[in-house]
């Protein structure tokens, strides 16, 4: 069970890095990907452009953008006026963006594009809408869920706070501590080599962490984004029934679904793989450490 | 960026690795029988202290019958019946230790009148 559970994770872990590899090699100019809804990312902001007005653009910049799509649609130059579906880079048009990275300066755009949009987005700059799916820049988040531990790892119930500080319209900095708590039997013994071994089950010890990646909503509308996380954690652990006690540094790799239920509070559900190393004490020394956990949270907007 | 699948799938396989590693624990001995002791506190059930019979000490649990034991071991008439490994000849309780050897025992079982004889490892007398 232990290694199925082990599989399982390795099989989330292979998905969700090549879906990160995927969304980055799709996040260059040039590529027709549809962009999250509401989003002001620099690279689906060209692409917008080049899109007939009432494309996924609908939503914080859905007008002006609509508009400077048709503008440009009517200028020879544009990548579209021939109909032609190879995207060439266009001039930045300055889009309605609540997110810093997107407010950078841009080259300055020319002809009615420039003109539209200028009248359109006053200074270039706007406060999030009421469509955006992720409106804030800060948000905080708790989650209850179970984690499968196992040999030297623990598992049991459980449970987690999260902090996200916005990046761009996609990636969040994901910061976070859990807690573990499974039983506290007696598992470990002294093989024939006068080593210790841990056997713990699934649901055994207890570990508390902090930890640190990021996050990437996929989201395509504002009710479901799928996302994927990654990143790293450092944890304290312990078997209480044994006298084990350990510390242990492992990369996590995690996927899911969050769903809004409000303009600020969202609910969310996925799964999470964690590996690395752990130094054990009782002359344990260095041992792997890996768990697999599924959780259930609800995440809230910090309103600025 | 296939760079960046490379590497995202070189994390994924040493992630991998790394948790088939995890999964290797000693499947032959364990807190209920085989493993070494001094005190009860070490194993499930009881230990048979270090000395001349079981070296380095021993888990085990007691039993009457062979029902009693574990896969791999059979009830022996020893201390009033401990589990202890099957055998056939001394190098099968080599990864006891080098003093343990395949020794003939009583077997116990439930019925007094049958009186038979079980190999079991046990310490060899020196």
């Amino acid at each position: 069970m232990s290694r199925l559970a082990a599989v399982i994770g390795c099989v989330m872990a292979v998905s969700a890095a090549a879906a990160l590899a995927d969304e980055a090699a799709a996040g260059t100019p040039g590529e027709s990907r549809p962009s999250p809804a509401g989003g002001a990312d620099p690279a689906a902001g060209v692409l917008a452009q080049a899109e007939p007005a009432g494309a996924d653009r609908e939503g914080a910049a859905g007008e002006s953008a609509g508009e400077s799509a048709e503008d440009l649609a009517e200028d020879p130059a544009s990548p579209d006026a021939d109909g032609g579906t190879e995207a060439r880079p266009l001039p930045e048009v300055p889009q309605s963006s609540p997110f810093p990275d997107d407010s950078e300066p841009s080259p300055e755009p020319s002809g009615d594009a420039a003109a539209d949009t200028s009248a359109a987005d006053g200074e270039g700059q706007a406060d999030p809408t009421p469509q955006d799916p992720l409106p804030g820049e800060q948000e905080l988040g708790a989650s209850l869920g179970l984690a499968l531990g196992g040999g030297s790892t623990p598992g049991g119930l459980r449970i987690g706070g999260r902090y996200y500080y916005r990046l761009s319209s996609r990636d969040w900095f994901d910061a976070g501590v859990g807690f573990t708590f499974g039983s506290s039997r007696e598992a470990c013994f002294r093989d024939r080599r006068d080593d210790v071994v841990c056997d713990h089950g699934f649901a055994s010890g207890f570990a508390a962490e902090v930890r640190a990646g990021g996050i990437r909503f996929f989201g395509s509308d504002d009710t479901f984004s799928p996302y994927a996380r990654l990143g790293v954690a450092g944890r304290i652990i312990a078997f209480p029934g044994d006298e084990v006690r350990g510390i242990a540094a492992p990369a996590f790799v995690g996927a899911g679904v969050r769903a809004r239920v409000h303009d600020f509070v969202a609910v969310t559900g996925g799964a999470e793989f964690l590996s690395g190393p752990a130094w054990m004490s009782r002359g344990m020394g260095l041992e792997p450490h890996a768990s697999f956990a599924v959780s259930a949270g609800v995440e809230f907007t910090v309103v600025d | 960026m296939k760079s960046a699948r490379a590497a995202a799938l070189a994390t994924a396989l040493a992630l991998s690795a790394l948790t088939l590693v995890a999964c290797q624990q000693s499947a032959e001995v364990s807190r209920a029988v085989g493993a070494m002791c001094d005190e009860k506190a070490e194993c499930d059930e009881r230990c048979m202290p270090p000395d001349a019979l079981t070296p380095g000490g021993f888990c085990t649990l007691s039993c009457l019958n062979d029902g009693d034991c574990p896969a791999d071991t059979r009830c022996a008439d020893v201390e009033g019946g401990v589990c202890l490994f099957a055998c056939q000849h001394d190098l099968q309780c080599e990864f006891l230790g080098q003093d343990w050897g395949c020794s003939e025992e009583e077997l116990l079982s439930d019925d007094p009148e049958e009186i038979d004889e079980v190999e079991v490892c046990l310490g060899s007398p020196q």
